[in-house]
């Protein structure tokens, strides 16, 4: 008789006999253990044996993990030749594509995971961004940056309109998932210092399919003194709540640009989610240091 | 079509086929309600139902949840093609479902999984999984031994190293 089963035929259920959830067989736990989340999956690891055993199968993070993760994350092929190893170990792929970005693509692109819901996280060099006057070398030096993650960002050497795109394809984010976009950048070494970019005259828009579904007035260097100097000559902007960049802790700041919803990245279809930065006065600029700009789910 | 004595023929054409719970409950149900059991609806094809089909490990007070659960779906295919019909179905059949799981005690869930489990009978085997992973979700380890009376057979050494190796799941 199959386990669970509670006596022969006879008087069913007694003391003792009670039906319990270590009386589910382990593929059946596993289904149960997809069913919440990776962190609470972790945490029932440490509920007892057989709770760990189901919660770091095969059949638990394969469900947590993107369907084409393999596309991001080629299996290990020691972990796949070490025989006992072989059932655990998309846990330990989950969680190294959580922590440790990955080039796709060539390199064109890092890719990782939002630890609570698996759901991917993308970021665009500098290089795959379209930046205004990027064919020459008067507005924009490339060169590498000891805090990034690229082999090069760009540097803003001097300009006087300033927009920057980042696309990517809608299909290509988790989907039924919010996302959201940011610019993560930096400003130039004191010495070169950094100018243009203190007034609140910026904008921010996210699309989905051609549709703007986000847009956003913001500051990249907050200074109340520059921006008086700017409302001296005129330049309005001022009165409109504006969005501050946030420290990260990998030196760099980010600025949120926008979110757009699950329902608007698939209402997109097979176009892209565009998300941008602009600097509507024309004045002089420069100093910005751009990283790249980061898709992440919104958490 | 010779007709067993197993295989009374319904006002609704198909045949009905006779389910013989572990206590020796018998359940009488048209085909296409048994059939929504993978495993059912192969040993119909197989054609080995004419005399009951014994189920030893599903309880009688259980089989009778799932005869309830599958007399209720067994609708959904053949109301599918009418629209109107569909919908107003569809909100019953979710009621119905969210009173059946919601009331239930841990130990007649567990075999209430269990048969879904053996009789292969997708939507209810994920439904009941659902009720069980809602009430793990967000719990600590403690909290969860106590909802399930599990014991905990780590020692405190083992139990600190599995913490300390998914620590981030632990820091909130």
């Amino acid at each position: 008789m199959a386990s669970g089963g509670g006596g022969g035929g006879g008087e069913a259920v007694e003391e003792g006999t009670t039906t319990r959830v270590g009386d589910l067989p382990e593929a059946c736990l596993a289904d149960v253990i997809a069913l919440t989340s990776p962190r609470d999956a972790c945490r029932l690891a440490a509920v007892s044996p057989s709770f760990r055993a189901a919660s770091e199968s095969d059949a638990v993070w394969d469900r947590f993990l993107p369907p084409d993760y393999r596309a991001i994350a080629p299996l290990p092929p020691a972990a796949a030749a070490a025989g006992g190893g072989k059932m655990r170990m998309k846990k330990g792929v989950y969680l190294g594509l959580c922590d440790k970005p990955v080039p796709v693509d060539d390199g064109s692109m890092m890719v990782w995971l939002e630890k609570e819901s698996g759901a991917k996280c993308f970021a665009l060099p500098a290089r795959k961004l379209s930046l205004p006057w990027e064919d020459g070398e008067f507005s924009w030096r490339w060169t590498p940056h000891p805090l990034s993650r690229f082999e090069e960002v760009a540097q803003l050497v001097d300009c006087t309109c300033l927009d920057i795109y980042g696309r990517l394809p809608a299909a290509a984010l988790t989907p039924a998932t919010p996302y959201a976009a940011y610019l993560v950048f930096g400003t130039a070494a004191a010495a070169e210092g950094h100018r243009g970019l203190s007034f609140p005259d910026q904008e921010t828009t996210v699309s989905a399919g051609g549709r703007v579904v986000a847009r956003h007035a913001v500051c990249l260097r907050p200074d109340d003194a520059e921006a008086r100097k700017f409302r001296g000559v005129g330049l309005a902007g001022a009165g409109v709540p504006v969005r501050r960049p946030a420290r990260r802790g990998d030196g760099w700041s980010e600025m949120e640009l926008g979110r757009v919803a699950a329902d608007e990245v698939a209402g997109a279809g097979g176009d892209d989610v565009v998300a941008s930065f602009e600097v509507l006065g024309w004045y002089p600029k420069r100093g910005l240091v751009v990283e790249c700009m980061e898709f992440r789910p919104v958490v | 079509m010779a007709a067993a004595a197993a295989e009374a023929t319904t006002d609704g054409g198909g045949k009905m086929i006779i389910l013989i719970s572990a206590d020796g409950k018998r359940f009488e149900v048209t085909e296409a309600v048994a059939s929504q059991s993978q495993l059912i609806s192969n040993m119909i094809e197989d054609d080995c139902t004419e005399n009951g089909v014994r189920l030893p490990n599903v309880d009688g007070d259980i089989l009778t949840m799932v005869v309830d659960y599958c007399n209720m779906h067994a609708g959904d295919a053949a109301a599918a093609g009418d629209t109107m019909k569909a919908s107003s179905t569809e909100e019953e059949l979710k009621k119905f479902d969210a009173e059946l799981v919601q009331a239930l005690e841990n130990p007649v869930l567990f075999k209430l999984i269990l048969a879904a489990n053996f009789l292969n009978i997708k939507s209810l085997l994920d439904m009941t999984c659902q009720r069980v992973a809602d009430m793990m979700s967000g719990k600590t380890p403690e909290q969860m031994r106590e909802t399930f009376s599990i014991e905990n057979d780590f020692t405190p050494e083992e139990e600190a190293a599995i913490r300390q190796e998914n620590a981030w799941a632990f820091d909130d």
